[in-house]
């Protein structure tokens, strides 16, 4: 028998119909229409590069330097005793940071000069000669320095208004103007320099001091990441203080990229620690011996940029 | 009889593939224009070592950088010819390697996501930019920061509304010729649905002020 040509015609659009159907949107379990699925996501990231990002997987060295230069006694900045150094390891793998403070009067060899305390490399020979002692010394490759003076620090703390330091004990000092209960306290920029040049009210004199100095830049730290936290645009603050009073070997933006980094980095994560060494005298003078324990320290932060709490 | 039937499954047929909202070729339906859109520059500021700076050196850096950011959301939210399968490569242009490397892994965090084929349209409501330029001794830009807030309504293919709420800091450097985000902190929600608007709304916050 010869189907209706009409038939044949009706079957095929109705399986093409049914068919696309199926195709286009397959049946859901229970048959029944149900509403799409919502459409949405959360949206909360948050990036910051890192070290690792900025400078590669290597360990990062940097050398902060305090002229003790001011108006009337000694300048310019460059050619002033150095009050404080401080070796800084930052290790982009382990997302870790030391300090290593040298006391001043460390009695070390500064390369063409001889002998002589630490603090007059920076005299001798400006900050790149206080980078090659400390080279020497502790046997790294410094990755750039920044040096600062009395100034420089008061009107940086200032101009971020203030830093809250943890003060390791209570102190009385009228020569340093360093005058302080036990306890974390907000800092002007004063109280901060006073608190960092007090040696005579400290446990233990100019280790001490270097390590308190280690404390300021612990409470910087911590006052940089909360402003940003706050307000992002006080990024700028930082720097713009910084770029006036500090001199450093690093360009405006590879600062910009290291400030960015240094915002991941954790001051409860951060070691602070003085080299070890004993006191003696040289020419008359008191000085500070470096010897084996302090070839331990060193070997500690040159291997991976972190020291042993 | 037939011909009533075969006339009523062609219909059907049709009705489904071409006129039935989210038909896979759509008939009938107008192709909604793709919005303009820029963001408004509500603050603009410079910094340099010594105090702040103005002039055309800190507005030519801005439009810069705004040009960067439009683009950012231009290609994440606006423009479905840039959408491109939910790959959006114009958005991870606007990053820099770092940057660009950690977005990838949440490229929903400045996108429609992978439900972008589902959207018909996005129109953009606000758009307010708030820039600070850090500038070298020698007056050259070397970083800035900058806040976004955004806000926008759409309409998904299977009809309905959804909308975009999107918040953001950036801190951004020039390199080759454009300005790059380097950092970013982002927050806000794409959802479908009407976006509530009046006293208790969700709504972005607006970005720090300077």
């Amino acid at each position: 028998m010869r189907k209706h040509p009409l038939i044949a015609l009706f079957v095929s659009v109705s399986v093409w119909a049914v068919g696309g159907a199926v195709l286009a949107d397959p049946p859901r379990a229970g048959a029944q229409a149900t509403p799409p699925a919502p459409l949405g996501h959360p949206v909360d990231s948050s990036f910051l590069p890192s070290f690792a990002d900025v400078a590669g997987r290597r360990t990062l060295f940097v050398l902060a330097i305090g002229s003790d230069a001011r108006p009337g006694v000694c300048e310019p900045v460059e050619r002033c005793l150095a009050d404080s150094i401080h070796l800084i390891g930052i290790n982009p793998r382990e997302g870790g940071a030391s300090i290593l403070g040298f006391p001043r009067d460390s009695y070390v060899p500064i390369p063409g000069v001889g002998t002589q305390k630490i603090n007059n490399a920076l005299f001798a020979g400006g900050p790149e000669l206080v980078v090659q002692t400390v080279e020497e010394l502790v046997g790294v490759d410094v990755d750039s320095y920044f040096l600062t003076s009395f100034e420089g620090l008061k009107k940086m703390v200032n101009s971020v208004e203030g830093i809250e330091v943890e003060i390791p004990y209570a102190m009385n000092d009228p020569s340093s103007g360093a005058v302080f209960s036990e306890g974390l306290q907000e800092l002007d920029g004063k109280q901060t320099l006073a608190f960092a040049r007090n040696r005579k009210s400290t446990p233990n004199g100019d280790f001490s001091r270097s390590e308190n100095q280690g404390l300021v830049m612990l409470g910087a730290l911590e006052r940089f990441r909360r402003d940003i936290r706050r307000d992002p645009f006080t990024l700028f603050t930082w720097l713009a203080s910084g770029m006036e009073h500090i001199q450093t070997d690093l360009s405006a933006m590879e600062l910009f990229q290291l400030s960015m980094a240094t915002l991941t980095v954790n001051p409860n994560k951060v070691v602070n620690r003085v080299t070890p060494g004993g006191i003696g005298t040289a020419g008359g003078a008191s000085i500070v011996t470096l010897g084996g324990e302090a070839d331990a320290v060193f070997a500690d932060i040159a291997d991976d940029g972190l020291l042993e709490p | 009889m037939l011909g009533i039937l075969v006339l009523g499954a062609l219909g059907a047929g049709a009705w489904w593939f071409f006129l039935r909202p989210g038909a896979p070729i759509a008939i009938g339906q107008e192709e909604h224009p793709v919005a303009d859109f820029s963001f408004d520059l509500s603050k603009v500021n410079g910094t340099a070592p010594g105090g702040a700076v103005s002039g055309d050196g800190v507005d030519d850096a801005a439009e810069d950088i705004r040009e960067t950011l439009d683009a950012l959301y231009v290609a994440g939210y606006i423009d479905p010819s840039k959408w491109e399968g939910g790959t959006f490569p114009e958005v991870l242009e606007q990053f820099d390697e770092a940057a660009a490397e950690r977005a990838s892994a949440g490229l929903d965090q400045f996108t429609l996501g992978d439900q972008a084929e589902q959207v018909a349209f996005v129109e953009p409501v606000v758009g307010v930019l708030k820039i600070r330029v850090l500038f070298d001794a020698e007056t050259d830009p070397v970083g800035a920061v900058a806040t976004t807030r955004f806000v926008a309504d759409g309409q998904l293919d299977r009809g309905g509304p959804m909308h975009v709420i999107h918040r953001g800091t950036y801190y951004l450097s020039p390199q080759g010729g454009s300005w790059r985000i380097g950092g970013y902190d982002v927050a806000g929600a794409v959802a479908s649905g009407p976006r509530l608007t009046g006293p208790g709304a969700a709504q972005p916050e607006p970005g720090p002020s300077s």
